[in-house]
């Protein structure tokens, strides 16, 4: 049943990839890379392909008969799909990234009748700018005000939570905290051993949030957030790590890349 | 203020209730040229709203509109009377309402009122309609979309954010990415979106804790942006916008100052009484047009639309849509009473009524007679209510005529275009109005 549920959503996210458009004319998010025109009323022997900045390559075999060709290309640039995940693809990747969801199963007395209804979804899907559930094809992917407020909103949430959910399993079973002991691992430890941990802690999250290492200048204010985080959440009798790691864990949640696709 | 208005608004707001007085009718200036600090607050009702249960009333059994499918409309006690279901607003024999604004007319005779009647809509679907009043431009083809005039105003004004809607979305087309709307579409998403970080799971987090996150944040975006192709970058020109400003919104805790409750629910519900209990329902009239006041108060943004729907009766007409009606007059009669007892936050000499217009439309009316299903369909004329700030009092504009149809207005159609240019041009804006028509309906200002 989760695989179905996985496969499905897995469906509907490649049915609302790029290409979508919800409105005429409207192609910011159109995602395609437009084919030059050749003029191909000339004999044989020019062959055109374009290249990854869009520029027209000619490669020219010798003709059989002498001719003179010409080739009319229009060059344009390619697309680039920058599209915001969708309320569907955004509570998948929590699941996936943070592994904690947000699910209701309603009981069958229930319109729903028992079946499983995405929170996230159900709650923000519209005002995220996603879809309209009264009718798919009338989806707005335009940014709104709300849809940042939102972002925030909802990576507090799932940030609290996940860590939470973490922190209550058994070392061996998490799966935020692979890499560190989030009540003990900092950078500004004395024990390097410590500080080598943290930093694997950050560069598996970056992994797992975004498919890719952090640069050096995200790991350097990484450190700055986590020890400013860390040193202004002081409630307890000592500087805890694990409010340096809801910091960065939040805004990890909130950045323009974990949002778009 | 004279004896008859200061009784007419302690009914308006409950005899219970101790609330301030609100000030004489006020005198209003010229058309402003400038884009002034007047306040919109525009309720749209979404469907198509009834104008024989409204401003264009049935008169009496000799008006061309009366049919025996209305006089379910006017049933008091079982006599089937037309008489004395439409009347007049107190004091203003110019403005005539049916009994779906009967709960509302406690407001229209506090404050300066305007209604529009006979505005004739070309198209009667929905979503054409719908853009066209909003926008005041009639686009066929739906192949561009026009920004509609309050987002026009947000754009020019600026802010984050520069408006907000409540309910069912409004075009923004290139708005959308210089002046992107709050659009909630409850008080209670609206109300954990302002709330953001400082929900407190377990423990509050500290001031310090989340500037030092947002911070990271801006840095993330700042060196995500730079992997990008210019051209993927004009489609985060709206978030980059709004992140501008989210600091500050956040710093206002407008979270802690847009409460809407049983209480408030109560009070708008009841049009301006504050018992019985009315349980709060997130996405009601009643709750949105309340948190609309409290947007105002606590001047997060200068205008505000609030949409509510429920209106396309094309079955039952009565037994739901008079109901519908009536649910918003009563929420309209608390809002005057609220926006007449509130201090502007830009000028608090002064109080929201006298700095806010507030603009009820709909995107057309119903047919004067029933169909099969006992419902009504698309008529192709609307109406609008106008008051407050720099509205002619007892002013109504544009009528229908024997057969309900719009009628010419000084030898022409009244249409959406001369409504939204003239309130474009009333809050200041010239150079939007003009895109939108020359006309100027004069009569309609004060």
């Amino acid at each position: 049943m989760r695989a179905l549920r996985l496969y499905t959503l897995i469906l509907l996210s490649a049915a609302l990839t790029p290409g979508c458009r919800c409105k005429d004319g409207d192609d910011s998010n159109s995602g395609a890379t437009a084919e030059p025109d050749v003029d191909t009323s000339v004999a044989s022997g020019v062959q055109t392909s374009p290249s990854a900045g869009g520029a027209t390559a000619a490669s020219v075999t010798p003709p059989l008969t002498p001719v003179t060709t010409s080739v009319t290309t229009t060059t344009v640039a390619p697309g680039f799909a920058l599209a915001r995940l969708t309320p569907e693809q955004l509570s998948n990747d929590l699941v996936q990234s943070v592994n904690f969801g947000t699910e209701l199963r309603l009981d069958a007395a229930h319109s729903w009748n028992g079946q499983p209804i995405d929170y996230m979804l159900l709650i923000y899907g519209v005002p995220l700018g996603g879809i309209d559930f009264g009718a798919a094809a009338r989806r707005d992917p335009t940014t709104k005000a709300q849809t940042l407020l939102v972002s925030r909103t909802l990576a507090w949430f799932y940030a609290n939570s996940a860590i939470w959910k973490d922190v209550n399993l058994d070392p061996a079973a998490r799966v935020l905290f692979t890499k560190a002991d989030i009540v003990h691992d900092r950078p500004d430890a004395t024990d390097p051993m410590s500080v080598e941990r943290w930093s694997s802690q950050v560069e598996e999250w970056f992994w797992r949030f975004y498919s890719r290492p952090p640069t050096t200048t995200e790991v350097a204010a990484v450190r700055v957030a986590f020890l400013a985080g860390m040193k202004a959440n002081v409630g307890e009798a000592w500087e805890s790590p694990y409010h340096g790691w809801l910091t960065v864990l939040y805004a990890l949640l909130a950045t323009q890349e974990f949002f778009h696709a | 203020m004279s004896p008859m208005d200061r009784r007419l608004l302690l009914k308006l707001m409950g005899a219970s209730s101790s609330m301030l007085l609100a000030p004489a009718l006020f005198p209003c200036g010229a058309l402003a040229q400038t884009p002034s600090k007047t306040k919109l607050l525009q309720i749209f009702l979404q469907g198509g709203w009834d104008t024989i249960l409204a401003t264009d009333p049935v008169r009496g059994p000799a008006d061309p509109k009366a049919n025996a499918s209305y006089e379910a409309a006017y049933y008091d006690g079982g006599n089937g009377q037309f008489a004395g279901a439409a009347q007049a607003v107190p004091g203003k024999s110019n403005l005539w309402i049916g009994p779906g604004l009967a709960p509302a007319a406690a407001a229209f005779a506090a404050v300066p009122t305007a209604f529009v009647n006979g505005l004739f809509v070309e198209v009667t679907a929905h979503e054409l309609a719908y853009a066209y009043v909003l926008s005041g431009i009639l686009s066929l083809s739906r192949s561009r979309e026009y920004p509609s005039f309050i987002a026009r105003m947000a754009a020019k004004t600026g802010g984050f954010p520069a408006h907000v809607v409540l309910g069912g979305g409004i075009p923004l087309a290139e708005t959308a990415a210089v002046a992107p709307p709050l659009h909630s579409l409850d008080v209670d998403i609206l109300s954990q979106m302002l709330s953001g970080p400082y929900k407190a799971y377990g423990q509050t987090p500290s001031e310090g804790m989340i500037a030092a996150a947002h911070d990271l944040i801006a840095t993330l975006n700042t060196e995500y942006q730079k992997r990008l192709p210019d051209q993927a970058k004009t489609g985060l020109t709206a978030w980059n916008t709004s992140s501008a400003g989210i600091g500050e919104l956040y710093a206002h805790r407008y979270d802690q100052k847009i409460i809407v409750d049983d209480a408030v629910h109560s009070r708008y519900s009841n049009g301006g009484a504050a018992s019985p209990n009315v349980a709060l329902k997130n996405d009601s009239p009643a709750a949105k047009i309340a948190c609309a006041h409290q947007i105002l108060k606590c001047g997060m943004t200068r205008y505000v639309t609030v949409g509510i729907d429920g209106f396309d009766t094309h079955q039952s007409h009565l037994a739901a849509h008079k109901p519908r009606q009536q649910e918003v007059a009563r929420a309209l009669n608390a809002l005057i009473a609220d926006l007449c007892s509130t201090p502007d936050p830009d000028d608090p000499a002064k109080m929201l009524i006298e700095t806010t217009t507030v603009l009820v439309t709909s995107e057309f009316s119903r047919t004067p007679a029933f169909n099969a299903a006992a419902g009504t369909d698309h008529w192709q004329s609307a109406s609008a209510i106008l008051m407050g700030r720099g509205i002619a009092d007892n002013t109504v504009v544009g009528a229908t005529d024997t057969a309900g149809h719009a009628a010419d207005y000084n030898g022409a159609k009244l249409l959406p275009d001369h409504l939204a240019a003239s309130l474009l041009r009333l809050l200041g804006f010239d150079d939007e109005a003009a895109i939108v028509s020359g006309v100027q309906l004069n009569a309609l200002f004060a």
